[in-house]
């Protein structure tokens, strides 16, 4: 066991194993987002060839004016070749600005169709992932890394078309002039391929790595601004801030890498450039000498050449703005891919038939085996029926596998062998959401959403009016909590309810639970955060609302348990005893024990209180 | 500090990559040179004279290599020394808005939401970086290429230079006006990401409510609300980014068309000659990358001072509750005996009286107990003794000082405090009992398991996977509600303090375990100063002294026999729970 944490050396073991996904495959899944707006996308690569001729057509026109007017001093037609260069300008930049303006929006739309995409696929994934997943890091997933991809389309997938286009010209051009000085010209291609293949490697793996750094980095300042609290009662802003140093020093260095990457790309680019036109001059020169090439063709190669080099930089710079875009696009991806949906219905699981559910209980365990981890069981072979209008005690010690019971009605949690039906159905056949409508749970850890009070309460159903707000709250004494705040249900509730205490929350996930008017209602140690008065008020109006219905009331305090019809003591996952308070307690078994430990202090104890018969 | 403080630690990394970057510029203008001397040398070859010329092209093409080679190296370190210099200043950055966000009090945390802060020391920060790398970098560059390229200009012809240069005024008004857009656009998208942020963060830190209500319509519809809203600021930084680049071009060809007019008049009138006017032209287009560049600039620019203005804001905050200014200062600040007096305390929150007036007194190694209904104070009272609460009126004594007049950590250290809502970190169960264990503790497992024990966390732990060594919190096991209770109890018992505050630590453990756990906790409280608020009869009826609260005021106080026989707000508060139990006995019998 050791006390001294060492943070930086645990992570969550997914995220190291990254899909080291083809581009291919990401650009492919990346332009599905892009697709619908092809008819923009169209008129944007329309617009391109409009751009280079506009471009092309400006030194002609110069070349023209100079040669035809100026060199010969004739003034005469001079201003309307002026006028046509404007044009060409104007042409050019406003095909400029309307290619950029196109590609730029169809950019932000295609990120604005994946966030929304992404963010419904979280919202569908099951409880056993977000168990284990720190909310920092699906929140970088959901922001950083789709910004990332938006950078990608602001510099211009289009534009880099634009550039092989260009690239394309160019080649024709040198190639018709003189193919064996292309050739030769060309021979620096295979060299920039090998580098920017190595270079691939080298600026991908560096950007994997800032991606996940940066992840971590918000995981951990997620984790440490909910918890504020603790860091400062305990007085460990030093050694937090030392944790964090760490993750911000890792993410630094993770950036130099990509930094140096990236500097060396661009600046060895454009090194080779230079030495293919060095070259060229010393083989053009012997061949000139040699008399197989004129100077002018030289002087046209070394121009293309530049002509040719100067998007091939922009690529590279462009290259690693990919690189980048693909390293988020890779996280983005295998979230999108994160199979693990939430109570997903099932087909093969043999549905009941129409008279069956008619005679069945209300829910039903048959044979429940479930461990959160499936060689350590918590609930091992239960089976339970509860009628309809029946209310349930459960009780028990804890971990013994009381409201890991309440986690699997809803279904947040998939039995490993057995079933459980509702309504006579099971439930992996039913519409999970239909089913959770249908249940309701008031635990002691209530969250709350920034909104109002009355956004709080109504939760999710719009049809409830104030008035039946107001009476829900009533009921259990919630009423007492609006009426404190100014603006009464509108008033303002802030990130997790904190502008409330404790008690005041669980006064409102009360309202809120009666407002809902569940069939099913569970109570898994509701009322321990409040003062008995309240309890009273509360468990009056919780009585009303249980007369007529089912519920499950999971409790430590034997007192709010011997209302219940029936008690069930769970004991190490199974079933210890079944029966009615006074049943239980004549069995002198774990619940009577329980029950004399808690009221009188010892187990064997049987106080003599004067006047007593067991007259039940 | 300002943005340029902030530089002046990386200034000479800024400096000398500056220096290599007109270094590099200085490079690639020869080389333009070399090409030309290689080739007007290989014209006269043509005319004769090979050999000599041969070595001549040879010597050219090796140097124009070497250029090359050296220009790329010098481009390199000169970008390494630059960006590194902007991720130098982001880390600090960082480094200080978290350490001053560890210092701010709960009205801080509850007028800025999580999510929003996360985009301010991620997303924000990462645009303030790209104003100090990126940015710099290539204002340096521009601006090289700008004055090289203007002095070659003026020193063809004076005169066209000024034509060429005639739309500049008309771009910089330009630049003017769409800076401040984009500068509003910056600032509007930031905050909508910081919106969007919390929303998320909120949807998943609630996950389980929203699948118990079936909220996801409900969110999704709400996420796509602030997407699209988003996006219609997205589009309005593009438009105004989109129109300024094209028309700097515009602006920048402009020039070559008023040179072509002037220049033509000017060649036609014989003062300069048709290959000067080529040349002036030739120059004329290098402005026009600098030119457009200098758009996307402005750019990032106005990015980077929209967050920069939202980092700040983190930065400015000055913390309500600090240390005393003298701290440095005079005498020993360790709270000799610690009793506690609390005199006319009042605490008042967004306008609510949440405390009024309460006093009382206890002495050192003393027990008191809090209680009184839902929303009376108690939590706030605790709170304002550990300086977690801010103060509207009244003094808090400790151990004969005044808290204000105590060191935060100095306090903090000899107060063990479990709050209500027990909030473990994602480390091992002893890493979250061992929390305030100050310094390398030699002993501190063996306190780590003390604690455990004396909290009733031993059986549990012993069933866990890894026992002590379990990963709990958001990457490992999820603990009940009573088990994270009693780690948050053992973490409260684990620091050794003097003073101990549980605020309700036992709400969540069955009567059993309860009872256990307040048997072992007597011995630990014998002869500590120590604060327990419980709604439970059976915890507080052995305190030295029990305080009732109702509405922020101090009702009664008093024993456990005396406050009963009194017959007031504390006998009525238990009357029920007391008959209850008494039921109960009678039934078991």
């Amino acid at each position: 066991m050791s006390a001294a944490p060492a943070a930086t050396a645990r992570r969550a073991p997914a995220e190291d194993l990254l899909g080291k996904a083809l581009d291919r495959t990401l650009l492919r899944r990346i332009f599905s987002y892009v697709w619908p707006y092809w008819k923009q996308l169209a008129v944007a690569v329309a617009l391109l060839p409009v751009i280079s001729f506009c471009e092309i057509a400006q030194p002609y026109l110069l070349k023209r004016a100079i040669d035809e007017h100026i060199a010969v001093k004739r003034l005469a037609g001079l201003d309307h070749i002026g006028l046509l260069y404007l044009a060409a300008l104007i042409g050019q930049y406003g095909a400029a600005f309307g290619q950029i303006y196109l590609t730029q929006v169809i950019g932000q739309r295609g990120m604005n169709d994946l966030r929304v995409r992404v963010h419904r696929h979280v919202l569908s994934l099951s409880a056993a992932f977000f168990d284990r997943t720190p909310v920092g890091r699906l929140m970088t997933r959901l922001t950083s890394d789709v910004e990332a991809l938006n950078e990608m389309f602001a510099s211009g997938i289009v534009s880099l078309l634009g550039d092989v286009i260009r690239l394309g010209f160019i080649l024709v051009a040198i190639i018709g002039i003189d193919w064996r000085l292309a050739l030769f010209s060309m021979g620096s291609a295979p060299v920039l391929f090998a580098i920017a293949a190595f270079f691939r490697r080298w600026v991908r793996d560096a950007f994997r790595e800032i991606r996940l750094k940066l992840a971590r980095m918000n995981a951990f300042l997620q984790e440490h601004l909910s918890g504020i609290k603790v860091v400062q009662v305990f007085a460990r802003e030093e050694r937090v801030y030392g944790e964090f140093d760490v993750i911000n020093v890792d993410y630094r260095r993770a950036n130099s890498r990509a930094i140096t990457a990236d500097a060396a790309l661009y600046s060895i680019v454009e090194a080779v450039g230079a030495i293919a036109v060095a070259g060229l001059l010393w083989h053009g020169g012997s061949r000139i000498a040699g008399g197989t090439l004129t100077i002018g063709i030289l002087v046209a190669f070394v121009e293309y050449l530049g002509k040719f080099f100067a998007p091939i930089r922009d690529l590279s710079t462009k290259y690693t703005v990919m690189q980048q875009a693909m390293a988020a696009a890779e996280r983005v991806f295998m979230l999108l891919d994160t199979n693990e949906p939430d109570a997903k219905v099932v087909v093969n699981v043999p549905v009941a038939a129409g008279a069956e559910i008619e005679a069945a209980p209300l829910i039903e365990l048959d044979h429940v085996t479930f461990g959160y981890r499936p060689d350590r069981p918590v609930l091992n072979d239960v089976s339970l029926s509860i009628a309809a209008g029946e209310t349930l005690a459960v009780v028990g010690a804890t971990g013994a596998g009381k409201s890991t019971l309440i986690k699997l009605l809803p279904r947040l949690y998939d039995v490993q062998s057995g079933a459980i039906r509702v309504g006579g159905a099971d439930i992996r056949t039913i519409d999970p959401r239909a089913l959770r409508r249908r249940i309701v749970v008031v635990s002691q850890d209530v969250f709350m959403f920034s909104g109002t009070l009355r956004s709080n309460i109504a939760l999710g159903d719009g049809t409830l009016t104030d008035e039946q707000i107001w009476t829900a709250a009533r009921r259990v004494g919630a009423d007492r909590v609006i009426a404190s705040r100014p603006g009464g249900l509108d008033a303002r509730v802030i990130e997790r309810g904190a502008n409330f205490s404790a008690g005041e929350r669980q006064l409102c996930a009360f309202a809120r639970a009666l407002a809902h008017d569940p069939e099913i209602l569970i109570l898994d140690e509701a009322t321990a955060s409040v003062d008995p008065e309240t309890e009273r008020v509360i468990e009056r109006g919780i009585g009303e609302l249980q007369r007529g219905r089912t519920s499950i009331v999971i409790a430590h305090r034997l007192t709010t348990v011997q209302r219940a019809s029936r008690i069930v003591v769970i004991h190490h996952g199974r079933i210890a005893e079944e029966g009615a308070h006074t049943a239980l307690l004549a069995q002198g078994g774990i619940y009577a024990r329980l029950y004399r430990l808690q009221m009188v202090g010892h187990p064997d104890a049987t106080p003599i209180v004067p006047g007593l018969h067991a007259a039940e | 500090m300002s943005i340029r403080e902030r530089l002046r630690p990386e200034l000479s990394g800024i400096v000398v990559g500056a220096v290599c970057l007109a270094a590099t510029n200085a490079l690639a203008l020869w080389i333009p040179w070399l090409i030309k001397g290689a080739i007007d040398a290989i014209r006269a070859a043509a005319a004769g004279r090979a050999d000599a010329v041969h070595a001549l092209v040879v010597r050219n093409a090796i140097l124009i290599a070497a250029c090359a080679v050296g220009q790329a190296l010098i481009r390199t370190w000169s970008r390494i020394l630059i960006f590194n210099a902007g991720r130098n200043i982001e880390y600090q950055l960082r480094g200080d808005v978290f350490r001053h966000l560890l210092r701010q009090d709960a009205g801080f945390f509850r007028a800025h939401p999580t999510g929003d802060v996360m985009s301010r020391l991620t997303n924000d920060l990462g645009a303030v970086r790209m104003l100090f790398g990126p940015g710099l970098l290539n204002l340096f560059n521009t601006a090289l290429v700008y004055l090289t390229t203007l002095w070659l200009l003026i020193h063809l012809s004076p005169r066209l230079t000024l034509w060429a240069l005639l739309p500049y005024p008309v771009l910089l008004a330009g630049a003017r006006l769409f800076s401040r857009k984009m500068y509003k656009a910056s600032r509007s998208i930031a905050e909508q990401l910081g919106t969007m942020s919390s929303s998320i963060q909120e949807d998943l830190a609630g996950i389980a409510v929203i699948k118990h209500y079936t909220l996801e319509p409900e969110r999704e519809a709400k996420f796509r609300e602030l997407n699209d809203g988003y996006l219609t600021r997205s589009l309005a930084l593009v438009r105004a980014r989109g129109t300024l680049m094209p028309l700097f071009a515009v602006l920048g060809g402009a020039g070559t068309l008023i040179v072509l007019w002037a220049g033509g008049r000017e060649v036609i009138a014989g003062h300069l000659t048709v290959g000067g006017l080529v040349a002036f032209n030739a120059y004329l287009v290098l402005l026009s990358w600098p030119t457009i560049a200098l758009g996307w600039i402005i750019g990032i620019w106005q990015r980077g001072l929209a967050a920069w203005v939202r980092v700040r804001e983190l930065l400015g905050a000055a913390p309500r509750i600090a240390d005393p200014p003298d701290t440095a200062g005079a005498g020993d600040h360790t709270i000799g005996s610690p009793s506690i007096d609390v005199r006319g305390l009042s605490v008042v929150v967004d306008g609510r009286r949440l405390l009024d007036g309460v006093s009382f007194s206890l002495p050192a190694g003393a027990t008191l107990a809090v209680v009184g209904p839902t929303g009376a104070g108690k939590t706030t009272l605790v709170d304002a003794i550990v300086r977690m609460q801010e103060i509207a009126g009244g003094a808090i004594v400790v151990g004969g000082r005044d808290v204000t007049e105590i060191p935060l950590a100095k306090l903090r250290s000899q107060i063990g405090y479990a709050p209500q809502d027990a909030f473990l970190f994602s480390a091992t169960v002893a890493e979250n009992i061992g929390f305030g264990i100050r310094g390398a503790a030699p002993d501190a497992e063996a306190r780590i398991r003390r604690a455990a024990e004396a909290a009733g966390l031993a059986p549990d732990i012993a069933i866990l996977p890894d026992g002590y060594d379990t990963l709990v919190g958001e990457r490992g096991i999820t603990l009940s509600g009573g088990q994270r209770q009693r780690v948050a109890l053992a973490r409260a018992l684990c620091a050794a303090p003097q003073i101990l505050i549980l605020d309700d630590s036992l709400s969540s453990v069955d009567a059993q375990t309860e009872r256990e756990i307040l048997t072992r906790l007597k011995p630990i409280l014998a002869g500590r100063t120590s604060i327990l608020i419980s709604h439970r009869v059976a915890a507080v009826k052995d305190a030295d002294q029990i305080l009732v609260l109702d509405g922020g005021r101090l009702a009664e106080i008093g024993t456990h026999a005396t406050l009963l026989a009194g017959g007031g707000v504390y006998a009525s508060l238990y009357r029920e729970q007391l008959a209850a139990e008494a039921l109960a006995i009678e039934r078991v019998a």
